[in-house]
């Protein structure tokens, strides 16, 4: 009684949403989010969402103009159901389950339409249409059709497993049936993403639960997927138009060969404001659904709410684990925000993950990452003397820095005269100086790298590290792009013993015989330019030692990308 | 049939008769010896099943198995990965190599896979791409019922056998590849599932869907039955996880 009840308020629901807009008028029905699913060697199926009511349809073609119209050889399910829910006897009953499911499926513009008596390994092509209440149809796409190929002819499951997706209900007060949720392994780096399956939930579980039968999924070769060891696997919850799609990673062990009974429930929760943050979390730790969204950052330690959520953290303390290094910076930088170092050291301050012998407290500190080893914390004294200096820029800046401000962090109008950086794209120098009012000229961007002339008053050490800069102030052992031409650039990471000639010696070998001409630098302490050159096939000039962070002017015959000493 | 006892019985007593009169040497024995002989009249019909033993010999069934009688079986199979449950008697069949002739050998079957489920494993014979057997020939023994195969097709293709064989299921725990030989009203996985037992004995039920291409299961989880409650037709092949063994259920 109580389930009739609940559709005849569906029903009368979903009977005044299709009758008021027609009072007023009629929108153009928005279709996204496209996606081919469950397919087969005999069919594929469509799953696909609508700005508002609709009843989904495809047309087929065997071939990618659209002449030949194949629809009504092959079968077509639109809201395709396996067996509702299993729990309720009565075939009557089911059957008021299923359209109870499509009912509220076409409500929430949740569309998924089944096609089979398809071929194996053969090309179909389809345009989907989705029509409203009031007879108006949208089809995608507008332009040529897409396609979709049907899987080899089978082969045969080693193992198998089958999802129970429970979505939290709240004791009845949401209703997610008819909310679409597929399953797809998730993306190999550089891999083929493969053909999800998908089942509405309602469907084959019960009210509030999707089954996901992963034994229906196919190898990017189009044989049935080999299952092995751990492999991740992505869920997608559609919840309908305006709802927040909720995605969940779960990690599964197939090392078990040949089971066919592994259910593993997966729990998801209610999320009324759409801010992708589950309800339970948001009261559990705010006390209301307002306070934190999609954007905010409660305890700013740079770990957005919603990511203090994913990664199970506190979401009002910003080093949740207390070891000194806030959560955002840890989860940033592949830290467990949640162990500080009791359980695996290199989570902890004194671990060094990256092994670039930087502990990780001193590379937050510092700003560096402490996984990344061409990233670690280092102090760069840039000693300027009385008169011209020349430097490139070591430090790699998320937030920019202008040539003003270099300027006043070179030293006010009694120490500095002016400076030119190198404008890479223009080829000439912008210059800033101190007028009567503070810096004045021609302002400019600097990136990692770039060519700076200082023109110093006296002698004296300015400082590129965190005391100075305490924002993302470290070193990148960056690799350098060497244009064709001149380049005036620095390196911030050199062996030791590195020289002027070895480092002509590695651009040949990197770049050829005949990249680089010449490399120059300014000798501050005579005032001249030393130089370095190749000629015919032999090094000539001066052997002047490399300093990382010094400014060198390298002229090269061509180009030569990601350079390092 | 009395017309052809009598006969039976009285070629019976003529070769008694001869057997009396000779002696291991062929001479005619005299009067005085004594040779006692036994003699076991085999029925007509030993298994009762209502078919001949010459009925069931020539049919490819097996005399002496009820479950094992004359008649037609019908598999069908279609191009592709079909999952079946042999509902013919494998007797005639005898082994890997004659279960492929028999269903059309290597111009139609190119692989098969007998699901073993003592060892819970698949064995598989199949023709190369010169046509040659490779594999095992797997030796098939009498009252081997429901053989489960992975049957491979190059074509959409129908097998008639001349032979039913409809056992009770001894259902192993762990995996269990079995079909109904014959057509149960309303049997579907949910249902014989419950008749099999419940949770206790039996965790899930597998099916492929030829048609979707797709694979069905319906399984117990936390006493509650979820996912597609697929019906159960005959010679289809299903895999059934059981966590005890459940021996002599007939579906």
């Amino acid at each position: 009684m109580k389930q009739l009840y609940s559709y005849f308020v569906n029903a009368i629901i979903i009977l005044i949403a299709l009758l008021c807009p027609a009072t007023v008028s009629w929108s153009a029905i928005i279709i996204q989010d496209v996606t081919p699913s469950d397919v087969t060697p005999s069919g594929f199926a469509v799953i696909w969402q609508t700005s508002e009511y609709a009843v989904p349809g495809i047309s087929i073609f065997s071939d990618p103009d659209g002449t030949t119209e194949i629809t009504n050889q092959l079968e077509i399910t639109p809201l395709p159901l396996y067996s509702g829910n299993p729990g309720i006897a009565g075939e009557y009953e089911q059957e008021a389950e299923l359209e109870n499911i499509r009912l509220m499926a076409k409500s929430n513009g949740l569309m998924k339409i089944r096609v089979a008596g398809c071929l194996p390994q053969t090309t179909y092509y389809y345009k989907i249409s989705s029509a409203g209440a009031g007879g108006e149809v949208a089809v995608w796409p507008a332009g040529t059709l897409t396609s979709v190929t049907t899987t080899k002819e089978n082969s045969f499951i080693a193992d198998s497993k089958q999802l129970l997706v429970t979505v939290d209900d709240q004791g009845g007060a949401i209703n997610p049936a008819g909310w679409l949720v597929s399953g797809a392994e998730v993306p190999p780096v550089g891999g083929e993403a493969l053909f999800g399956v998908s089942s509405y939930v309602g469907d084959g579980a019960a009210v509030n639960q999707a089954y996901i039968n992963l034994s229906n999924l196919f190898g990017a070769d189009g044989l049935n997927w080999t299952l092995s060891g751990t492999r991740e696997i992505i869920l997608e919850i559609r919840r309908g138009w305006g709802s927040t799609t909720v995605y969940k990673t779960i990690s599964l062990d197939f090392s078990n060969n040949f089971s066919v009974s592994s259910v593993i429930e997966i729990l998801t929760e209610p999320d009324t404001d759409n801010d992708g943050i589950p309800d339970p979390w948001e009261i559990s730790n705010f006390g209301d659904l307002t306070t934190v969204g999609l954007t905010t950052d409660f305890d700013g330690d740079g770990l957005l709410d919603i990511d203090e959520y994913s990664n199970n953290t506190d979401p009002k303390d910003s080093d949740s684990d207390g070891d000194g290094m806030p959560d955002g910076y840890e989860v940033a930088n592949s830290l467990d925000p949640l162990d500080d170092g009791s359980i695996d050291p290199n989570n902890g301050p004194d671990g060094d993950p990256d092994g670039d012998a930087h502990t990780n407290i001193d590379e937050h500190l510092a700003g560096s990452s402490s996984n990344d080893i061409n990233s670690r914390p280092v102090d760069i004294n840039i000693a300027l003397h009385k008169g011209l200096n020349i430097f490139g820029y070591p430090v790699t800046e998320s937030t920019g820095l202008t040539s003003f401000e270099l300027l006043t962090l070179a030293g006010d109008n009694t120490e500095i005269e002016k400076i030119l950086v190198y404008d890479k794209i223009n080829n000439i120098y912008k210059e800033v100086f101190y007028d009567g009012t503070g810096p004045a000229g021609d302002s400019i961007a600097i990136g990692f790298g770039d060519g700076i002339m200082v023109y110093s008053m006296v002698d004296k050490t300015i400082s590129f590290n965190p005391v100075i800069r305490p924002f993302n102030s470290y070193i990148e052992c960056a690799p350098v792009d060497l244009a064709a031409g001149l380049n005036v650039t620095t390196f911030p990471c050199v062996p030791s013993g590195y020289t002027s000639y070895t480092l002509l010696a590695d651009i040949r070998v990197a770049g050829g015989d005949t990249s680089v001409s010449s490399l120059q630098r300014y000798n501050p302490g005579t005032g001249e330019f030393d130089t370095a050159a190749y000629h015919n096939g032999q090094l000539i000039g001066v052997d002047f030692p490399i300093v990382a962070g010094e400014g060198y002017f390298i002229y090269m015959k061509q180009g030569l990308a990601g350079f390092s000493p | 049939m009395v017309v052809k006892r009598l006969f039976t019985l009285s070629g019976v007593f003529l070769i008694l008769l001869f057997a009396l009169l000779c002696t291991r040497d062929g001479n005619i024995a005299s009067a005085a010896s004594n040779i006692y002989v036994r003699v076991t009249v085999v029925p007509d019909d030993i298994d009762h099943d209502g078919y001949s033993n010459d009925e069931e010999i020539a049919a490819g069934s097996n005399p002496a198995d009820p479950d094992s009688t004359p008649g037609i079986t019908q598999l069908n199979l279609y191009t592709g990965v079909n999952f079946i449950s042999l509902r013919a008697d494998v007797l005639s069949m005898r082994n890997a190599v004659t279960l492929l002739e028999s269903l059309g050998g290597s111009q139609v079957i190119p692989r098969v896979l007998i699901f073993d489920p003592g060892s819970q494993s698949f064995i598989e014979a199949g023709y190369n791409e010169a046509g040659e057997f490779y594999g095992e020939n797997y030796a098939f023994t009498a009252g081997q019922g429901n053989l489960g195969l992975v049957i491979y097709s190059k074509e959409d293709t129908v097998v008639v056998f001349s032979s039913v064989y409809s056992p009770a299921w001894n259902l192993k725990q762990g995996i269990n590849l079995v079909g109904i030989p014959n057509t149960v009203t309303g049997l579907t996985a949910s249902n014989l599932l419950d008749r099999i037992g419940g949770e206790v004995v039996v965790n899930s039920m597998s099916g492929y869907n030829g048609e979707t291409g797709r694979f069905e299961t319906m399984a117990y989880y936390n006493g509650q039955l979820v996912g597609v409650d697929f019906r159960i037709v005959p010679g289809e092949g299903h895999f059934i996880f059981m966590k005890n063994e459940v021996l002599g259920f007939r579906p």
